[in-house]
């Protein structure tokens, strides 16, 4: 690989220990994926780190796996890069913590209690974090609330959806990250370029158009959920250009729309035409005229139908959970929460979970929102990934139902039962704690 | 007794491994929430290898699926817990478990001259030589039925 001058010091231990371990590091996954250069970045998104003791009861549950990859750099005293023009931001975690010991969230239910040990050393990763100079919005959306990368910045993360959104809505670039370098580029500042970092693999290879019925139909989350999720399984791990999309489209479309990559694409970069800076036209995502013999796919309604059904996996109608939020919701969706819950009740047997990052929280306290949702008997929350909990030890006579395409095929498989719906069957369900799907009646 | 069949592929993640194949012709993701790094007994929605332990395997899947935190998530299972595999082998292994294997030090191999996903099957010997990052590497398989002669 070729380095800087800057790049070569870190690498030779002249600016300290950790950057010297981090960059040889770093230098050893350039070579593996055959990388000719690092990127100076402005934004690492991780997450923050869980510090317990080893012999925790049940440390191997609740360790996702990089804390001890934190270990080294915490021993060490080593703060994060200290480039200006670089942010070291975090993802959700395990709960709110502010409301660790408060019942009827997804960290303290009649099935699941987050152990007081686990819920210590969250803390105490916060802390130190912090400490090594990462700013927690704890948001699996920080191009909603903290960092806004622009054209031609690259960004390494932890969060595909996010990488997604980047690639094919800000311009900037982004790959879905290995979970091991990102915390050797916080250190750093720098990444090996590869990937969807790089020109050449960013063009469309398939392309989709959506029949006009389907583009008039595009109305709840849960239906842009499915339309990412209908392109994502059709496109077989090639990058798509998408043709009839909605102009202008909602925030919460693009944010739902590349949310298919996580589980469905494995570079996460969409050409939304219209949409993605510099992907006016189709030739324009092509760089030139559309080569012969692309493939074209025809999305019709039937198959946003078809996603619907695919993603529902329940024996039964009925419904334990009501989650809504993966990824966190933006305050124009709580708003719509709000407007079709006041006035009714969330059933006893049924815990309705309204999941957003913090900044939104404390707008729909201002605002009134959150009094509505919790007067029915929901709960708001924030700093939350409700599926990186161990759902696997719920129970398996649980009914869980969802607008996530992303949280079925990433946490679906822990035992329970899934619906996927669109919000007024969400809201209905958590109200009568039965599904019926009527989207599409 | 057939012949043991050898491939030709690429080393993504260096080392040297035997073991038991363990075969998905569905990817396969790392994460802790579709293979728990306490059990290492895949959990994936819709996935054909739910309930098979991945411990001590040699998995070979076309490539990953699912949850950047697969690279964690190998890593832990591999370095930290004890019920990971002893090495991966993919028709394209994907960077996120190109940067676990590197941590948990196992060999990853890809770019085969034969579909690995077609020439393996669930239960045979495989002995991988996988010596530097980018340079060839070897899978050489014995097929089930010999393989525990092979072993003795």
């Amino acid at each position: 690989m070729r380095l800087t001058d800057h790049e070569k010091a870190m690498l030779d231990g002249h600016e300290g220990e950790a950057k010297a371990l981090a960059m040889e590091r770093l230098v050893d996954f350039g070579q593996a994926v055959e990388a000719e250069e690092m990127v100076r970045l402005s934004n690492v998104h991780f997450g923050t780190c869980v510090l317990m003791p080893r012999d925790t009861p049940n440390y191997f549950k609740y360790e996702l796996g990089h804390s001890p990859l934190f270990e080294d750099f915490i021993a060490m005293g080593a703060k994060v890069t200290d480039d200006p023009s670089c942010i070291c931001s975090t993802d959700p975690l395990l709960l709110q913590i502010d409301k660790y010991d408060q019942e009827g969230y997804p960290w303290n239910h009649k099935y699941f209690k987050l152990p007081r040990a686990v819920y210590e050393g969250v803390v105490k990763g916060y802390d130190v974090c912090k400490e090594m100079g990462w700013i927690l919005p704890q948001s699996c959306t920080p191009h909603f609330n903290t960092v806004i990368p622009k054209t031609g910045e690259y960004v390494v993360s932890v969060e595909s959806s996010y990488a997604a959104y980047i690639n094919s809505v800000l311009g900037a670039r982004a790959n879905r990250e290995n979970t091991v370098t990102l915390i050797y580029a916080a250190i750093t500042g720098v990444h090996p370029k590869y990937g969807t970092m790089l020109d050449e693999n960013r063009r469309p290879k398939v392309i989709f158009r959506l029949s006009d019925e389907l583009k008039d139909n595009l109305i709840y989350s849960a239906d842009w959920a499915a339309l990412g999720a209908a392109i994502a399984m059709k496109s077989n791990d090639q990058v798509p250009a998408v043709l009839n999309l909605p102009i202008p489209m909602s925030n919460e479309g693009a944010k739902l729309l590349t949310g298919c990559a996580s589980p469905g694409m494995n570079d996460p970069m969409m050409h939304l035409i219209g949409v993605t800076p510099c992907s006016d036209s189709l030739e324009a995502a092509f760089g030139g005229a559309v080569p012969a013999g692309i493939e074209t796919i025809e999305l019709a309604l039937d198959d946003l139908k078809e996603v619907y059904q695919q993603l529902c996996s329940a024996k039964t109608d009925q419904v334990d959970m009501v989650h809504v939020g993966c990824p966190h919701l933006t305050y124009y969706e709580i708003r719509q929460i709000a407007e079709m819950i006041q006035g009714r009740k969330v059933n006893d047997n049924v815990y309705f979970w309204v999941q957003t990052d913090t900044p939104t929280y404390y707008m729909a306290h201002h605002h009134g929102e959150a009094e509505i949702i919790e007067k029915a008997g929901g709960k708001i929350y924030h700093s939350t990934c409700f599926g990186l909990l161990p759902l696997r030890d719920w129970g398996d006579h649980l009914n869980i139902a969802t607008n996530s395409f992303k949280g079925v095929k990433l946490f679906g498989g822990q035992g329970q039962g899934w619906f996927f719906g669109a919000l007024p069957d969400l809201i209905n369900a958590a109200v009568t704690g039965r599904f019926v799907s009527t989207r599409w009646d | 007794m057939a012949n043991p069949k050898v491939l030709k592929g690429v080393a993504r993640a260096k080392g040297r491994a035997a073991g038991e194949a363990l075969v998905s012709d569905q990817p396969l993701s790392w994460a802790p929430f579709t293979i728990p790094n306490e059990t290492g007994v895949v959990s994936i929605f819709n996935h054909k290898l739910t309930g098979q332990s991945v411990k001590g395997k040699i998995v070979i899947y076309p490539t990953v699926s699912g949850s950047t935190t697969g690279s964690i998530g190998l890593y832990f299972k591999v370095k930290q817990s004890g019920v990971g595999p002893k090495a991966i082998v993919c028709r394209r292994v994907h960077p996120i478990d190109i940067g676990g294997a590197i941590a948990a030090e196992i060999p990853a191999v890809d770019n085969l001259d034969h579909d690995p996903i077609a020439e393996i099957n669930t239960g045979d010997w495989v002995e991988i030589e996988a010596p530097e990052v980018g340079a060839p590497a070897t899978i050489t398989i014995t097929p089930r039925e010999n393989a525990g002669e092979e072993r003795s």
